[in-house]
């Protein structure tokens, strides 16, 4: 077959056949047993830009009555001529006005349709102006005009096309106002070209149909003998999203892993800390202003934690005299008791020094990433619990040039290829270093580093130089998801963790 | 980190550098601009260089690092006769106080403005909210020296202080003065409080809270006396230097006074460089930048140092006595690599191989994480800081008085550590009710239980038709998936419903629980559906783990 057909272009082709060529939409749809007369509108057009079936458009003509009233009364005209008969054939206007019961305005029309009829002449007479009704008006007497048949019969059958009433008498009345209404309805025939009785002479086969697979069909194949119904690819449907990880838990673990890959073993210690890790052991004085209350949270329970190790002694020394360092030290006595406090952890670098402290034999590589926690509000910029992530490098030749390096490095692992540094001040490094790497236009703070003071490594044993370097990963999601509110992910708002984009 | 606002026009002028080049110049010198509207620049200076917390300070830095001037820079010291004697009564309450004369002053509002900014950085960095340092600055010729320092009783001194017109107590003073209720507490539980008078009597000053109005300074004073009262001499000699240097910078002549301890004489200010010695090698190895001696010594002396002596590795280097910040041979390395140029390095990766791996536990809670996607479960992270209202009364739980409480909350919502992870996912779901049901979240975190730190595993679910046995199915699943299976027991727990809640049980050992929450909790976190919940020990999962790869 030259025309490839679809189920319900073949149902139109055949209901056609059966209504002898021609048929309305309405028909074919009763006769095709269509479940919608859209389905037969749509195979119909489809089979015309085929040649196979002609569309033709009739207009038709209804009418009806605009008022049941107007068809239960007599039209005035033959008021009035009941009148003209009653009162022996002629009567002066004044009089019909008067005493028809038509009333001034009506007897005007009347008088009108009288004299278009020719039913009565209109003479003048002494003054006056008189009605004669005329023989046509006799006989008009013996019966109904045709135009009031009309009345009667739309009286009876409510709406008629123009094919069964008289037009003539039909256009008459629409002459005249308030009588009748006239609607205009345009027929589809849909007509069956020669080609289209050559597409069914040489037969139609219709399968039938299936909306959803069931067990059933798929194990007896039945689907082979059956059309699985097209469905409208393009028609809503909701979006449908899975279980995620948490976008700080992604980058995180794209951290670990770039970590991993360069060498380095991942490290944990704990939130709480005495002021001896997270403090003492950096060579921050005990009355520096990061030390405050202001910045760090200290714990009402549990106090304090007592620290020991021969640690303990060197850090006093090297903060009050420098001890066994190059160092003059800060110079004041250090109180036990203080480093003792117990804090929740400002820095990462609480767990890198803790772990380089027991594993002080070059070479190391560390990281960790984790929780911190600072005595601040929260803000858009600002969190008072945050994850950092720092990384060391403990070895013979470890130098500025190196810790420059491995931070091109790391930020080119993490999709930062032009990174910068500036000279920059932490307590526990020196040199200290400021990272900016390019997004976009711009170049953002992107973390610090440095080299471990000698007043911080060499209490523990350590004695080749470290490099360190560290970073918030709140910052980081907030670029890749482009978020400018930091406490945005800590929200767990499940429109935005269902609908993030991984990649 | 202190910022210090400065004039472009002003600092470009004393520093002989274009505005726009300072723009490029100072983050190389580690001095970040914060901001800049029309004229002003608005500098954030770190707490080490508080030698840069003035507009002179930075341009002496930057006329070194352009090479304009080389070397420590020289302030001559003139004699003078200005004698402060130091009583004994002050041992007890603000032992030191160092003494200075500055002559010759053309105050300007510049000056005058950058004066007051320079004192009050000093305070808050090197003078640690005045307890270390507290600066007066006085209209010399208001007084008449010989000075005192000493004790006095509070309630029966009085003086017009800074801004009266009328004399007060030194107790009103800290009761009603607007800067003695501000730094009163550096005074607590002292009986007597520091002052400065001179020979008549005169009030110069009552440390560290206000100067008397009597030697205000205006645009017509041309003799000042400093003086600085605190805690620790070196930190006011090191202030002291700063802000001497300062005015010199302007012009200003300096001249020595006496500090007398009963027999014991001190002059200041001591403008006299100061001494320390760097190893060559050192200096590269550290670096990591192979430097001739002739760049190293073109470095130090943009860098403001003067070299005294090269004997074999040893540079004998004399250091401005206003650089505080150095104490080890590093500090003055670093000013290498910043003279240097830090982006002239190129950078090398590390030469001693290391083998990385992860945490232990992190194969076990990746398996969790990726069994709970698997479920279509979304991973929610949520602060460790809570509340006891959240852990324990809305999941109607007794407090205890086991659970981390921090002294100094900032606000009630963050008081404690959280003990567990089920009331912060209520909370997440009371936050996600205007999104659409069945919800189902689980969370992977540190909670700090008796205080012992501790991970654990949680998940929700939250719908019409969440219920224990689809929490039972999920958890048997679970755990069977991650190599452990369990078994269940009835378990009684308030946040759940009776007859709901189970212990889930490995190797004889309680690994974690699950129920349906009960209706009392579902309302106190404002929920109209119910929640199916678990928690599991992580760490007692990776126990059991860890015992079955040894057996």
């Amino acid at each position: 077959m030259a025309y490839e057909l679809s189920r319900f272009e073949k149902m139109t082709l055949l209901a056609l056949d059966e209504l002898e060529g021609k048929g309305t939409p309405e028909e074919i749809t009763k006769v095709g047993e269509f479940e919608q007369q859209a389905q037969v509108m749509n195979a119909v057009s489809w089979l015309n830009s085929k040649g196979l079936v002609e569309v033709h458009d009739q207009e038709r003509k209804y009418f009806s009555l605009m008022k049941k009233s107007a068809g239960s009364a007599d039209l005035p005209e033959r008021t009035a001529l009941k009148y003209l008969k009653k009162v022996g054939g002629k009567c002066t206007v004044e009089e019909m006005q008067e005493e028809s019961g038509l009333g001034k305005k009506i007897s005007g029309i009347a008088l009108g349709w009288l004299k278009k009829k020719k039913w009565a002449n209109i003479v003048k007479q002494g003054g006056e102006t008189w009605l004669e009704i005329t023989n046509k008006g006799k006989k008009a007497l013996r019966g109904k005009g045709k135009d009031e048949e009309l009345i009667v019969q739309l009286l009876k059958e409510g709406e008629l096309s123009e094919e069964d009433i008289d037009i003539y008498a039909a256009k008459k009345l629409l002459s005249r106002k308030e009588i009748l209404k006239e609607r205009v309805e345009v027929t589809r025939t849909i007509e069956l070209t020669s080609e289209g009785y050559d597409v069914i002479k040489s037969g139609i086969e219709i399968k039938p149909e299936i909306t959803q697979l069931t067990p059933e069909i798929i194990r007896t194949g039945a689907w082979e003998e059956a059309h699985i119904r097209p469905y409208d690819v393009k028609a809503f449907a909701p979006t449908y999203y899975g279980g995620k990880k948490h976008p700080l838990r992604r980058e995180l673990e794209e951290i670990r892993r770039v970590f991993l890959e360069m060498g380095f073993t991942e490290i944990k210690y704990d939130f709480i800390q005495p002021a001896f890790w997270n403090m003492d052991s950096l060579f921050i004085p005990q009355d520096h202003p990061a030390r405050d209350l202001q910045d760090t949270h200290y714990l009402r329970r549990p106090e304090k934690t007592e620290v020991k190790g021969k640690q303990v002694e060197e850090v006093k020394a090297v903060h009050e005299n420098g001890g066994n360092t190059r160092s003059h030290g800060w110079g004041y006595d250090w109180s036990y008791e203080e480093s003792c406090r117990n804090v929740l952890r400002t820095h990462t670098t609480v767990t890198t020094i803790r772990a380089l402290s027991e594993n002080p034999d070059a070479p190391q590589k560390f990281f960790a990433v984790d929780r911190n926690f600072r005595s601040e509000a929260t803000d858009a910029t600002h969190l008072s619990e945050f994850i950092q992530i720092e990384g060391v490098v403990m070895e013979e030749n470890a130098n500025l040039n190196m810790l420059i390096g491995l931070l091109k490095e790391f930020y080119s692992k993490m999709g930062f290829d032009d990174v910068k540094v500036r000279p920059s001040y932490f307590p526990f490094t020196e040199p200290s270093v400021e990272v900016f790497a390019k997004y976009g236009d711009d170049y953002l703070e992107m973390g610090g580093a440095g080299i471990f003071r000698e007043e911080v490594t060499s209490p523990h044993g350590i004695k080749v130089p470290v490099l360190a370097w560290g970073l918030g990963l709140e910052r980081l999601v907030m670029l890749r998801l482009g978020i400018d509110d930091i406490r945005e992910p800590y929200k767990n708002d499940l429109s935005l963790l269902k609908s993030y984009s991984l990649l | 980190m202190p910022v210090i606002t400065v004039s472009m026009d002003e600092l470009s002028r004393l520093s002989n550098t274009e505005p726009e080049d300072l723009l490029h110049l100072l983050p190389k010198m580690a001095v970040e601009v914060d901001n800049k509207k029309g004229d002003e620049l608005w500098l954030e200076v770190y707490p080490d260089r508080c030698d840069m917390l003035s507009v002179e300070g930075i341009a002496r830095a930057i006329r070194g690092y352009k090479n304009m001037e080389t070397g420590v820079p020289t302030y001559e010291v003139k004699g003078s006769d200005v004698v402060t004697e130091v009583e004994l009564s002050v041992q007890e309450v603000r032992p030191y106080i160092v003494t200075a004369v500055i002559e010759n002053v053309d105050l300007n509002d510049e000056i005058l403005k950058s004066l007051m900014d320079v004192q009050e950085k000093i305070h808050l960095t090197l003078g640690r909210g005045r307890e270390k340092v507290a600066i007066g600055v006085h209209d010399l010729s208001t007084v008449k020296p010989p000075f005192v320092y000493k004790a006095v009783n509070p309630l029966t001194t009085s003086f017009i202080p800074l801004g009266y017109v009328k004399e007060m107590t030194l107790e009103d003073i800290l009761k009603d003065h607007e800067k003695g209720q501000e730094y009163a507490h550096l005074l607590d539980g002292k009986d007597r409080y520091p002052l400065i008078m001179d020979s008549d009597e005169n009030v110069l000053s009552f440390p560290p809270i206000i100067n008397g109005e009597l030697t205000e300074v205006n645009t017509e004073s041309t003799r000042l006396f400093v003086d600085m009262t605190g805690t620790e001499l070196k930190a006011l000699e090191q202030s002291l230097n700063i802000l001497c240097t300062m005015f010199a910078e302007r012009g200003a002549n300096i001249y020595r006074t006496t500090v007398k301890y009963g027999q014991k004489e001190r002059e200041y200010p001591q403008l006299s460089p100061l001494e320390i010695n760097i190893s060559i090698q050192e200096s590269k190895k550290l670096l990591g930048v192979d430097l001739s001696l002739d760049e190293i010594k073109s470095i130090l002396g943009r860098m403001r140092y003067d070299i005294k002596e090269v004997h074999e590795d040893t540079i004998s280097l004399n250091y401005p006595a206003y650089r505080h910040d150095i104490i080890h041979p590093w500090d003055v390395i670093e000013d290498m690599a910043v003279a240097y140029g830090y982006d002239r390095f190129v950078g090398e990766l590390p030469s001693e191989p290391t083998f990385g791996k992860p945490l232990s536990s992190k194969k076990t809670e990746e398996a969790f994480t990726e069994l709970m996607v698997g479920y279509g479960f979304n991973e929610v992270m949520n602060f460790t800081l809570s509340n006891p209202e959240k852990e324990f009364h809305k999941m109607e739980l007794a407090e205890t008085d086991d659970f981390v409480e921090i002294e100094n909350p900032v606000n009630e919502e963050s008081s404690c550590l959280r003990v567990w992870l089920l009331p912060s996912l209520m909370e997440d779901l009371k936050e996600n009710r205007k999104n659409p049901l069945p919800q189902k979240l689980f969370e992977l975190g540190d909670v700090v239980e008796k205080y012992n730190q501790k991970t654990r595993a949680a998940g929700v679910i939250f719908g019409p038709d969440a219920g224990f046995s689809k929490m039972k199915s999920l958890v048997d699943g679970l755990t069977r998936s991650m190599g452990i299976g369990s078994v269940i027991e009835v378990k009684g727990h308030p946040s759940f419903i009776e007859g709901r809640c189970a212990s889930v049980i490995a190797d004889e050992e309680e690994i974690g629980f699950f129920g349906e929450i009960h209706p009392k909790v579902l309302s106190n976190f404002e929920l109209e559906y119910p929640v199916a919940a678990f928690e599991l020990y992580m760490e007692k999962v990776e126990k059991i783990l860890r015992s079955r790869d040894t057996r």
